[in-house]
């Protein structure tokens, strides 16, 4: 594997380890359930549409993968029986067997085949198939038999583990894939249809069914009913310290901060108001990152560590312009994001108008080009710089170029390139911050901003030893 | 009264307990026994087909004191085996003037049979004499068990000041398991440890007066046992010694695996056995993971023996049949279960074949036990963790379960700075006798872990 691949693995998972469960010498305790509050609606438990950190949280508690990428940056067959078999352009990968999904039947090559297929339709995965050479315009994914999988690659010699390792390429065995699908993850769950969600165990779970029994992630509720339920032990955590009044919970709490290793970026619409240079450039001058830190955002010029800011025109901010930014009125994070860029602007004569779209609207104002700014949120599939950068490229509409990169993931020469011509500006990262109660274990972010809710478990009461 | 009629007819004198390697007494052969078949193989093949009448001549060096008898059962099967042509006789000289004396009584050969204690060990000699002639010679050793020290006299009882703890740098980390097995049959006890990315043999030698833990060798999951198995959350395994290699299963959906010595390199195989798919090979049998969680059922099958129904289910188990110095045997049963209670049975057949059963529990204990009978007075020690919060260190704690239902603790170590997950027991330097011995993991995963040795 490329070394900076392992580097980059070796960084990030480095903070998935900080996050493991704390290691005693009578394990962790079974049993429980966590009660958490939405930080947004859940609207989608699909892992090749998973966008924020919530719901990468969700779909890593549903999913598993062919492979993963460990912690020591090797790659490791987690649904696949072991490496794949590779003669010139064609990868064979055998099933693990014995492994059952969450329906407590086998997974078979079908079922792979066509989780694998149906992610080309997803804007943000697609990307990954990249890496296949296609067949009638699909990916030439087949099924040899109940137990292999047979995959055709776009050229000799790549790493079709690493590929299959992404986070999108989760293996979808079937179900109601939005609201109610079957994997293979520690949990199965469901959206409750009001933006909350439930998990509970799945004890045949391939990678070991997780600690607690059940978590619940309830809907959204404003900050200080939130705050209010926490302190009363109805939640189990809450995203806010203190009410806007100054209330803070008095019982033990402890919390759990992160970065996620996931940009988020401004992406302007170059066909319209901000086609010329001097006019993104000057309004991308105009932000400053620095204020966007009240809103959650750790500030980054550049994608990632190792990876060059994108380019960016310069120019005079174009005084009297009115722009359209559209964000999904279901993110909060969105619309805080934008609303302090429309503050920004404001001050520099800019009138940018924030409209809060629906997930369908928002898809479809975008394929129509009638906005000028969005928010795009990219979430790295694998650790590395150019997963990283082929999901931004996927995030900002780049898809073909992303596609191209699909096929160089582990060249870094090629990744910093790319990044460096993103059409973009990076605002920043998001800081994750939850605050939980104290005798929960092995609970926080992992390196990619997911809750690690399979390795959490409630602390056990402590016994003296007798003699 | 069920559990009391199981554990009592597993003491039976066919008892299949054998595969238990902590059965002091050597499961269905004791030492003498043992010593008497190996000098009647050396003694046939020494001999030949064409014994003639051979004299053995007994020579055991044992303290003035010592019962008698020895060397008569050390003979009993030689004799057995060359037939009756062969006879014992008990007469002085030396080596070559026995051998003349036994031309002159019409012997066509003298056996002269030299046995010494050696440590913890009965060391013999065997040497054939025609004539004034050294025809050819073997030798080999048998560890001295509780049927040995009858003759030779038993170690001092331990006492709480008397237990020795002492910690070896261990180069890893991250042990799933581990298990002590003499694996190359020198008579020293291989250290084999098993980590998620495959396994370690160490063997411990002297440095000083210090011991040093050095690998032999290493060797990853091999191909065939679909190295996708070993789940990430976290890795259960159970190791035990099997005939002359350790037996192994690192996930329930993973093939049985073997680890020998072959010519000085680590071998690590798929093979079939001890246990049926999906089970567990530890001391007491073969256990089988909760549905979904990651401790034992209680039901442990156990091949040609009963199956053993545990108190509870378990995170460790340990079971092992112990002889005492009056002739009585003692079946114990430890294990500690998912929430940190420890509970020892302990089954006792006295000489008389009077039988008892007891039972005694404790709390605060956690996922490192062994067994092993340190003093061979037929009340087993166990090293035992503590339930120790998560984050912190642990601690060690050794104890005596007594046949009379009560557990002492011999020794307490102080709080260490790792968490201990694995113990075992095995003859780690070569002494001859066991000790016991668990794995303190650093807490950064930097440096190595501590091999704590107790006896």
């Amino acid at each position: 594997m490329d070394r900076s691949l392992i580097g980059a693995a070796l960084a990030i998972l480095a903070l998935a380890v900080s996050a493991a469960p704390a290691r005693g010498a009578l394990g962790p305790k079974h049993g429980g359930a966590i009660t958490l509050p939405a930080p947004e609606p859940a609207t989608t438990l699909d892992p090749a549409r998973a966008e924020t950190a919530f719901e990468a949280t969700l779909t890593e508690a549903l999913f598993d993968r062919l492979y993963e990428v460990r912690e020591d940056g090797t790659v490791e067959a987690v649904l696949a029986a072991g490496p794949p078999e590779i003669e010139e352009d064609v990868a064979r990968i055998r099933l693990r067997p014995g492994a059952l999904h969450h329906g407590t039947r086998p997974i078979r090559a079908r079922h792979v085949v066509r989780s694998l297929q149906r992610t080309s339709s997803a804007p943000l995965a697609s990307w990954l198939l990249g890496a296949f050479a296609t067949e009638n315009g699909r990916p030439a994914i087949r099924e040899v038999d109940e137990e292999t999988v047979e995959i055709r690659l776009a050229r000799r010699g790549l790493r079709v583990d690493i590929v299959l390792a992404a986070t999108p390429l989760a293996i979808v065995v079937g179900g109601n894939v939005r609201g109610r699908p079957l994997g293979t993850g520690a949990f199965r769950g469901r959206l409750d249809g009001r933006g909350g969600v439930e998990l509970r165990i799945f004890r045949s779970a391939p990678d070991r069914p997780p600690w607690v029994n059940r978590v619940r992630f309830t809907p959204p509720r404003p900050r200080e009913e939130e705050v209010r339920a926490f302190e009363l032990g109805r939640l189990d955590g809450s995203w806010w310290s203190r009410s806007l009044y100054g209330g803070q919970p008095v019982r033990p709490v402890e919390t759990a901060t992160a970065t996620a290793a996931s940009p988020v970026l401004l992406v302007p619409n170059r066909a319209r108001a901000l086609r010329d240079d001097d006019a993104w450039g000057g309004v991308a001058s105009a932000i400053d990152r620095a204020r966007l830190e009240r809103v959650g955002l750790v500030a980054r010029r550049s994608l990632g560590a190792g990876l060059p800011a994108p380019r960016l025109p310069r120019g005079r901010a174009p005084r009297g312009a009115r722009l359209r930014m559209i964000v999904r009125d279901d993110r909060p994070f969105e619309r805080r994001v934008g609303e302090a860029l429309a503050g920004m602007l404001d001050e520099r004569g800019i009138a940018l108008q924030v409209d809060r779209l629906s997930p369908d609207r928002l898809d479809a104002t975008v394929a129509r080009g009638d906005w000028d700014l969005r928010i795009a949120l990219v979430r790295p599939p694998l650790p590395g710089r150019g997963p990283l950068v082929g999901a931004a490229l996927a995030a900002a509409g780049q898809t073909d170029r992303a596609r191209r990169l699909a096929t160089q993931l582990g060249d870094a020469e090629v990744a910093a390139e790319a990044a460096r011509q993103l059409d973009v500006l990076v605002l920043g990262q998001e800081r994750l911050l939850l605050h939980h109660r104290a005798d929960l274990r092995g609970f926080g972010f992992d390196g990619m901003g997911r809750l690690t809710l399979a390795d959490a478990s409630f602390a056990r009461s402590r016994p003296e030893a007798t003699r | 009264m069920r559990r009391l009629a199981l554990l009592l007819c597993l003491l039976a004198p066919a008892s299949t307990a054998a595969q238990d390697g902590g059965a002091q007494d050597g499961g269905a052969r004791n030492g003498v026994e043992r010593a008497a078949e190996a000098i009647a193989d050396a003694a046939a093949e020494l001999v030949g087909s064409d014994a003639g009448r051979v004299v053995l001549r007994p020579r055991v060096d044992l303290p003035e004191d010592a019962p008698h008898g020895l060397p008569a059962a050390l003979t009993a099967s030689a004799r057995a085996r060359l037939g009756d042509g062969a006879h014992v006789a008990l007469f002085g000289g030396l080596d070559a003037e026995g051998a003349a004396a036994a031309t002159r009584l019409g012997y066509d050969a003298m056996l002269d049979l030299d046995a010494r204690i050696e440590g913890g060990f009965l060391r013999w000699f065997l040497t054939l004499w025609r004539g004034d002639a050294r025809i050819g010679e073997r030798s080999g050793r048998v560890r001295l068990d509780v049927a040995l020290r009858r003759f030779t006299g038993f170690p001092p009882r331990l006492q709480d000041a008397d237990v020795r703890p002492q910690t070896v740098l261990l180069p890893t980390t991250d042990v799933v398991a581990i298990a002590a097995h003499d694996l190359d049959d020198d008579g020293r006890a291989e250290l084999v440890v098993v980590r998620a990315d495959g396994v370690r043999v160490y063997r411990l030698e002297p440095r000083g007066r210090r011991l040093r833990a050095r690998e032999l060798g290493r060797a990853a999951w091999p191909a065939e046992a679909t190295r996708a198995p070993v789940p990430r959350r976290r890795v259960i395994a159970s190791a035990r010694p099997d005939g002359d290699a350790v037996a192994l299963r690192i996930s329930e959906l993973a093939p049985a695996l073997r680890v020998s010595l072959v010519s000085g390199a680590v071998q690590l195989r798929v093979a079939e056995g001890p246990c049926p798919e999906g089970r567990y090979p530890m001391g007491g049998g073969c256990a089988e993971l909760v549905h979904g969680r990651d401790f034992y059922d209680q039901l442990l099958t156990r091949g040609d023996a009963p199956t053993l129904e545990a108190q509870g289910n378990f995170f460790a188990h340990v079971y092992g049949e112990f002889a005492d110095r009056e002739g009585g045997r003692l079946a114990a049963e430890g294990l500690v279960t998912p929430h940190g209670r420890m509970s020892v049975r302990l089954a006792r057949r006295g000489p008389e074949g009077d039988e008892t059963e007891r039972s005694v529990g404790a709390v605060g204990y956690g996922t490192a036990l062994a067994m092993t009978d340190l003093d061979l007075d037929g009340a087993p020690e166990l090293l035992a963790s503590t339930a120790s919060a998560a984050g912190e260190g642990d601690a060690l704690v050794l104890m005596r379960a007594l046949p009379r239902g009560a557990l002492h603790v011999l020794w307490r170590s102080e709080p260490t700075t790792g968490p201990v997950f694995v113990a075992g027991t095995g003859d780690l330097d070569g002494d001859g006798r066991d000790e016991l011995f668990a794995v303190e993991e650093p807490l950064e995963r930097r440096g190595g872990a501590r091999l704590w040795i107790v006896r």
